[in-house]
């Protein structure tokens, strides 16, 4: 009972499964589609680059061609992480270059990106099309123009809320005139000068330019040339938008911007005149993303005039100085709308136009289609919580930020538990949630009980006990990311249960209760996971007592130990001679295996396959409805002849498997 | 009237009831609206101590073993309960004075800056304590606290490798990206311009708040951590000049000496008068420019960010690649 297609039927099939969940899921059915599935994998996601060494990301994937890293936590964002924490690209960059691998793609989000690595990628691969870096650091304009300069088939050049040294900014001027490939360039996060002449030289060798957004040094007669230049854009940031109205200047903006018919994304107005909006009303109808979050000269009633014309938004990105009102207009114009963010315009401020729970509950109701939010507001209730539950049970992402961290329902004077519970039991696909304001462990309890797909949870001045911090880490199955600080959770709730930090990726806890020794323990039993602690006061003072408490514990699971590259600030917990494991042969670590709890739906645990440890059960699918047949049996034959601790065995039926298919037989039944 | 949140709960606000007559809470009316409220009440025990021995309510593993006995309580996390005034000060959390802290104490705010918002009453934690839908037993905390004055005035972000003992804006909180942070105050200076002009107004050095004290960084070479100074506080290149020397001063001390002599000792008094360290400055078009070219007042008004670039490798600037994995010299600090 051999397979009957050839590889390339396989891949051939294979091509067709794109997310990488699903690949990890295929990889792991047998050994054959194990080997396929691995020379045939293009695209590699990699949620924290010290969880993995690019030498074994090669080994397995050696026609990787598409490579997205993240490095440092999320916290990062908000300072909580010093900037020498880590995440370097160049030691992958160096790998890959070494081994020939023909890169294409490159996604960094906050990992530290150094103009030698730019160089790097410029002058080795060939054939590279897309960078897209997204909270990066550690590079300059010198990066840019090696990128711009070298890449000849570059498609993609995309800085997203960088911090890049651009005070020499002749990088764009680096682009040749040979390069006509560029389908997106978003530069908008630049402070710096770009060369002009040089900019619309190239948008205007550019025909397949989708994609163009400025920053703020960007005039608006160049804006103007530009758009004449490309009126096939589907995405614009536009840079600086002043201009008066009645000139000239604006006139020529003005049709120009008609001529733009295609444009669907619009975002940037980072330096704005609010009188000049109107000229864009035109191309408003065709929205479908609009982010003004970086604009905060457009507010009062040019806002809303603006939103008015916007009926066909999906998503919006908006300052809170839109007020509870604009967010009525946004409600009753964007029925399509999915996602909502709405930013702190003054965040240390008195706030005085911004958003409060009328907002919110005016758009869940307006909005049915709502998915997605990020919402900073000055107060919260729990009965516009409630009524927001009801109105949108099909959250995916709900983030409440309330600028007043621990401030309760200001009408009944309650923590938000029942508010955010009733969000939890509502939206049943809910995959990240952010909690703020008065919350007490009964928050958690709902949490743990009703957040089955939860997969994030970011907790800031919670809980009471480490009940809260329990409840969820028992009842969240899905959790991958916990990010928490300034709680009372100490070694009680850490230690609970150490096992399940290998089926997350990173937990993060900060000034929080839990102290040295308790993170040793973690370490001691877990070689899998690298704890970390970061202490950024002077170190002499923080003394090596296991009772000390920990002012910042970032762990997160790794099959390749500790990491050689963190600062002095940083200390990383455990075996300090412990190296890294040698990976083992697909053959040799079957002939090991001890069976534990593994789904086909844990991302990383089943990509980086070699490292099985299975206890329990063992869970096998045929997952794809192009596959006609499914021998497991060959797979179970390899299972029974090593694990002699298979204690329960589950095989499941692919959908398209009918009666006719035999899925297992006696056969693989027998041998077992 | 429906029922409460749960049957053990005596007098569970009602969530329903929480809404006020007079306000009209746009709710999608389903069809059979009641059924629809029931399946969405939280139909869970309260959170009070005896509850929790209740196995069947709950079927959280663990519970049967850690919670028999009233649980492993190891924090009771206090209660902001006492009034205090806004812009009380008192230390922070961070280094030392953190771990110092009783184990109780967690940082707990009593009334964070909104200093203009209406005066909402700090909640009432002896009412609450009352519901069992709220938490147990209020553990009165007479130990430190902290509240954070609203950052108006000083805005400096804290930073965390200096003790600090004035008050400060929670580090990470609101938690949005530095960039998002001063677009309130840079924008205030465009409205004001919203005129038929083109010309762009100069722009706010260091995106800072305006009238509060201009605040620019700077760096040290050899110096991971940087700087801030407030420009306003000096008139002259001179003031200036002794500023820095005695901001750096420590920390070059701290570097250069494993043993803490005097800082004085190991380096010279004047850094930059002596000539070994050259001040210079990144102004409004991006430029890199000698400090002391211009009037001190034109200085001020385009200066972004300052830097004291060792003389010695001056001639060194802006030629070569920085090494491998290491920040450019801007990029020394997170903004």
């Amino acid at each position: 009972m051999m397979n009957y297609f050839p590889d390339e039927v396989l891949e051939h099939v294979f091509d067709f499964i794109t997310c990488h969940k699903d690949r990890n899921s295929v990889s792991l059915v047998c050994k054959s589609w194990h080997r396929i599935e691995r020379y045939s994998r293009r695209r590699v996601f990699i949620g924290n680059c010290y969880s993995i060494s690019p030498e074994r990301l090669i080994a397995r994937f050696p026609g990787v061609k598409s490579l997205t890293l993240k490095g440092k936590p999320h916290f990062a964002d908000f300072n909580l992480v010093p900037y020498d924490w880590g995440g370097f690209v160049y030691p992958w960059i160096k790998v890959l270059a070494e081994t020939g691998i023909g890169l294409e793609e490159l996604r960094l989000k906050r990992m530290v990106v150094s103009d030698e690595s730019l160089e790097l990628i410029s002058k080795t691969f060939v054939n590279f099309q897309s960078l897209v870096l997204v909270s990066c650091d550690g590079f300059s304009a010198d990066g840019l123009a090696a990128i711009a300069a070298n890449c000849r088939f570059l498609r993609e050049l995309d800085l997203q809320e960088n911090e890049v040294d651009d005070h020499r900014g002749h990088w764009l001027s680096c682009f040749p005139e040979s390069c006509t490939s560029l389908v997106s360039l978003n530069f908008a996060c630049l402070k710096g000068e770009v060369n002009l002449g040089a900019l619309e030289r190239l948008v205007s060798r550019s025909p397949n330019l989708k994609s163009l957004r400025l920053n703020r040094s960007v005039p608006l007669d160049t804006l103007q040339k530009l758009l004449m230049r490309a009126p096939q854009l589907v995405d614009l940031g536009i840079g600086s938008y002043v201009h008066d109205p009645s000139s000239e200047a604006s006139n020529k903006l003005k049709h120009a911007i008609q001529r733009c018919k295609s444009i669907m994304s619009l975002s940037g107005f980072l330096e704005v005149a609010p009188r000049c909006m109107s000229a864009i009303y035109p191309i408003c109808g065709n929205l479908t993303t609009l982010n003004l979050s970086y604009a905060p000269g457009i507010h009062g009633n040019k806002l809303t005039k603006l939103i008015q014309h916007c009926r066909k938004l999906q998503r919006l990105w908006i300052l809170d100085c839109i007020g509870d009102k604009g967010l009525g207009v946004v409600a009753s114009t964007c029925k399509e709308l999915q996602e909502l963010r709405v930013f702190p315009s003054d965040p240390f401020g008195a706030g005085n136009d911004a958003v409060t729970e009328e907002g919110l509950v005016l758009v869940s109701a307006g909005c049915p289609k709502l998915n997605s939010l990020l919402y900073f507001c000055q107060q919260m209730t729990n009965a516009a919580l409630i009524t927001v539950a009801k109105n949108c049970p099909n959250f995916i992402r709900f983030r409440l930020c309330i600028l007043d961290p621990v401030r309760p329902d200001p009408v009944t004077n309650q923590p938000l538990d029942e508010g955010f519970g009733a969000i939890v039991q509502s939206c049943k696909r809910l995959k990240r949630l952010s909690l703020s304001g008065l919350l007490t462990d009964q928050v958690f309890l709902y949490i743990g009980m009703y957040a089955e797909q939860l997969e994030m949870l970011s907790i800031a001045f919670a809980a009471d006990s480490d009940k809260g911090m329990l409840y969820v880490l028992n009842g969240c199955k899905k959790l991958r990311k916990l990010e928490i600080r300034d709680c009372p959770f100490g070694n009680a709730a850490l230690l609970e249960d150490v096992g399940k930090y290998e089926t997350m990726r990173s937990l993060w806890m900060s000034s929080c209760e839990v102290t040295l020794g308790g993170c040793k323990t973690v370490a001691e039993m877990m070689p899998s996971l690298n704890v970390e602690i970061i202490n950024e006061s002077d170190q002499t003072e923080f003394n090596l007592d296991d009772g000390q408490k920990v002012d910042k514990m970032y762990l997160y699971r790794t099959l390749v130990g500790h990491r050689k590259d963190a600062p002095e600030s940083v200390w990383i917990l455990g075996d300090l001679t412990r190296s890294e494991h040698h990976e083992p042969s697909l053959n040799d670590m079957i002939q090991d295996m001890k069976l534990k709890n593994v789904s086909g739906d844990d991302d990383f645990i089943i990509w980086e396959s070699n490292n099985f440890k299975l206890q329990g059960n063992f869970s096998v699918y045929g997952y794809n409805p192009f596959i006609f047949f499914f021998h497991p049996v060959v797979g179970l034959g390899v299972v029974a002849s090593s694990c002699k601790e298979l204690q329960e065995l589950r095989v499941f039926p692919s959908a398209v498997f009918g009666a006719g298919n035999d899925v297992v037989t006696e056969e693989g039944l027998i041998r077992r | 009237m429906e029922k409460g949140c749960s049957k053990n709960v005596e007098s569970c606000p009602q969530l329903l009831d929480l809404i006020p007559q007079e306000r009209e809470w746009h709710h999608v009316k389903r069809g059979d609206g009641c059924s629809e409220e029931k399946k969405l009440e939280l139909r869970l025990g309260p959170p009070g101590e005896d509850n929790w021995r209740d196995e069947s309510l709950l079927s959280l593993g663990y519970f049967s073993s850690s919670m028999k006995g009233n649980g492993k309580q190891t924090h009771e996390f206090p209660r902001p309960e006492d009034h205090r005034p806004v812009g009380s000060v008192l230390s922070t959390p961070w280094g030392k004075n953190h771990h110092q802290q009783q184990t109780k104490t967690c940082s707990s705010f009593l009334q964070f800056p909104s200093t203009t918002a209406p005066p909402h009453s700090l909640p009432v934690m002896a009412k609450e304590s009352s519901q069992p839908c709220c938490n147990k037993a209020v553990d009165l905390q007479d130990s430190e606290r902290k509240a954070f004055k609203p950052p108006a005035n000083t805005a400096v972000p804290l930073n965390t490798s200096q003790k600090r003992t004035a008050p400060g804006p929670v580090v990470g909180w609101p938690p949005i990206r530095s960039i998002r942070k001063n677009l309130a105050s840079n924008s205030s200076s465009k409205q004001a311009s919203d005129s038929p002009s083109v010309d762009p107004p100069n722009e706010k050095p260091a995106a800072e708040p305006n009238g509060k004290g201009q605040f620019v960084k700077i760096n040290m070479d050899g110096v991971p951590i940087g700087r801030k100074v407030d420009l306003k506080a000096y008139d002259s290149y001179e003031k200036l000049s002794t500023a820095v020397d005695e901001l750096f001063r420590g920390l070059l001390a701290a570097q250069r000496d494993s043993n803490k002599k005097e800082g004085e000792k190991a380096i010279m008094s004047v850094l930059i008068g002596s000539g070994e360290y050259t001040l210079v400055y990144e102004d409004d078009e991006g430029d890199s420019m000698l400090v002391g070219d211009v009037p001190w007042h034109m200085f001020v008004s385009t200066v972004k960010r300052m830097r004291a670039l060792k003389s010695s490798e001056l001639p060194a600037l802006g030629l070569g690649s920085s090494k491998q994995g290491k920040m450019k010299p801007w990029n020394t600090l997170p903004p």
